[in-house]
């Protein structure tokens, strides 16, 4: 009997457990997996990221011509050479001159409103954030409220896991006090909470450029597009760098606006960054999921898009509408695919393909998420 | 809701649907909880490994996001966040392999509520064991995660690389310095010695 052997005999009398063992830890995890998105943008919210469809080809193409402009020219690093905000960087269309023109109103006037917040200061890690959304799915599930209680640093997290059930308190295990002083950016890359998000605006310039390159840079190191988007599928991450900006700063307030928002000064500069992307859009007159009345803005002509309040322009809520493109079928592992003659593994590819379900209409509001009350309380279970 | 899949996804195939499909990730519960669930308890125990297994999964949820889908077995992935977590323990494990060194008896099995018929597999092998125990618990905690993870987890190499972040020549090194201890620790076996650590 060599080492190894005998140390597989080590402790071999410990069973595989018994089923009742696991029971409690799938629950959990079913409860976790059943919870609003409040912490990162689900790919449900990416679904149906920009994919370019004849119809829209008018507006949205210019964005892209434009933002791929600018990923060309700022590959020189220098953040001064950031082109986002370049006045001159791609013609314009009318219909194109007119939105630009209304979006960078709207975030205008997001950024002067965000401004007059007066100041105060940040909460402490332990202080408690009761947050009430609304989400609502085109299919199969429909509107569902959820209540969740956060600590401002994360490290604790409450909710109900069945109605009327007793209320879960879940204190992480993993998650050692974010470093929010030395780098805020790679604190919110590895946790988004409100915390990280609140310390990595923060710590953002505040002239758009600077800030845009900054976002940018955070947004690499976090992954790139794969990781801000969820899934690198073709057609779902972010086509362009500022692309890429607009859904790293949606990130950043959307997760700062589930603890106490950002600072005002944070939270004005980012919307006045965000006006500096080319090709964003805004939609007036809407709803979010709770029924109140948006304002939407977009990087990608709409499909995605980031509701503020029309009238304090705080962030309320996501709306995702759909391409009419639907979800690449699931690709067959290799382990699946070995050793099968290929009319098997066509067949393997065919029911896959049978298994991902068509997309909705174009334009059908297919995810919507919303802050129907987000506010500090004394406890877990206070409203 | 979404037809059943007729074949049998593999992992990476299961957390990207997870990422529009959160229930989906269940099913790498019910394909990993169990041996992970085995792999903790024989470390810290059935009652730390509850806790490490639903954390484990409450972790790699939130996280699946960043799991790169070329990597089709997650279960690198899964053992690595386990590590972590049952790093946290380490303390307790050394101490609990010390106690076994010591005494002869095993507070992880002892705590294991199934295990009865301890007495007759265990004889023969006891001191065997113990000194087992102890070179176990003078290991350092890195490469006491690489040589379980080989022994207990059946992980490649590449795959405790992957979980622990290292490179393989560092899994290597390890692997070869802690069996080496094992192995000193296992021929300088005699039944009236005192069980201190076993230096190569």
């Amino acid at each position: 009997m060599n080492d190894l052997d005998e140390l597989r005999e080590f402790r071999a009398e410990i069973p595989y457990p018994e089923r009742t063992r696991l029971t409690p830890g799938r629950s959990r995890l079913l409860s976790e997996a059943r919870r609003p998105p409040r912490r990162r943008l689900t790919t449900a919210h990416r679904n149906t990221r920009l994919i370019l469809l004849p119809a829209t080809a008018a507006a949205a193409a210019v964005a892209i011509a434009v933002g791929l402009t600018g990923y060309a020219l700022s590959t020189g690093s220098a953040p001064a050479a950031h082109p986002s905000a370049a006045p001159k960087a791609a013609p314009h269309r009318s219909t194109s001159v007119s939105q630009a023109v209304l979006a960078a109103r709207v975030l205008r006037d997001a950024s002067t409103a965000a401004s007059r917040v007066p100041p105060k200061a940040a909460p402490g890690p332990g202080q408690w954030i009761y947050a009430k959304t609304v989400q609502y799915e085109y299919q199969p599930k429909g509107f569902t409220t959820n209540e969740n209680w956060i600590t401002f640093d994360g490290t604790q997290t409450a909710y109900y896991e069945d109605t009327g059930g007793p209320l879960v308190v879940h204190t992480s295990p993993t998650t050692p006090p974010a470093d929010i002083t030395s780098d805020p950016l790679a604190a919110f890359n590895t946790d988004a909470i409100p915390e990280t998000a609140y310390y990595a605006l923060a710590s953002l310039p505040t002239a758009p450029r600077q800030l845009l390159a900054a976002v940018a840079k955070a947004a690499e190191a976090a992954g790139g597009a794969n990781s801000v988007a969820g899934t690198p599928v073709a057609g779902h991450a972010p086509q362009n760098e500022g692309q890429l900006e607009f859904d790293y700063l949606t990130l950043l307030l959307w997760n700062a606006a589930g603890g106490v928002g950002a600072p005002p000064a944070a939270e004005a500069a980012a919307f006045r960054a965000m006006a500096a992307i080319p090709g964003v859009t805004v939609q007036q007159d809407i709803t979010d999921a709770a029924g109140e009345p948006a304002i939407g803005v977009s990087d990608d002509g709409g499909y995605g898009q980031l509701l503020l309040d029309p009238v304090s322009y705080q962030v309320i809520g996501l709306l995702q509408r759909s391409t009419g493109v639907g979800p690449k079928p699931a690709a067959p592992s290799s382990k699946q695919l070995a050793n099968l003659p290929k009319a098997e593994q066509q067949k393997i590819v065919q029911k896959l393909k049978a298994a991902t379900p068509a997309a909705p209409p174009k334009g059908t509001v297919v995810y919507s998420l919303a802050y129907a009350q987000v506010s500090e309380v004394s406890g877990p279970g206070v409203k | 809701m979404r037809p059943p899949d007729p074949d049998d996804p593999g992992d990476a195939a299961l957390i990207e649907r997870s990422r529009h499909d959160p229930e989906a990730f269940a099913r790498l519960y019910d394909r990993h909880a169990a041996p992970l669930h085995r792999y903790a308890a024989r470390r810290l125990g059935a009652g730390a490994a509850d806790d490490i297994v639903a954390d484990t999964f409450l972790d790699a949820f939130r996280r699946r996001h960043r799991y790169d889908l070329s990597v089709p077995d997650a279960r690198p992935w899964l053992y690595g966040i386990a590590a972590n977590l049952i790093g946290k323990h380490s303390r307790a494990e050394v101490r609990m392999l010390r106690a076994y060194a010591r005494t002869g008896a095993d507070p992880v099995l002892a705590e294991t509520a199934s295990h009865t018929d301890e007495a007759d597999s265990r004889l023969a092998s006891a001191a065997v064991r113990q000194d087992l125990a102890a070179a176990l618990a003078a290991l350092a905690r890195g490469d006491r995660d690489v040589l379980l993870m080989i022994a207990w987890a059946d992980l490649s190499y590449a795959e405790v690389a992957t979980a622990l972040g290292i490179p393989v020549g560092t899994v290597r090194s390890r692997l070869h310095r802690a069996r080496a201890r094992i192995r000193a620790a296992l021929g300088g076996y005699d039944p009236t010695s005192v069980h201190e650590e076993s230096l190569p």
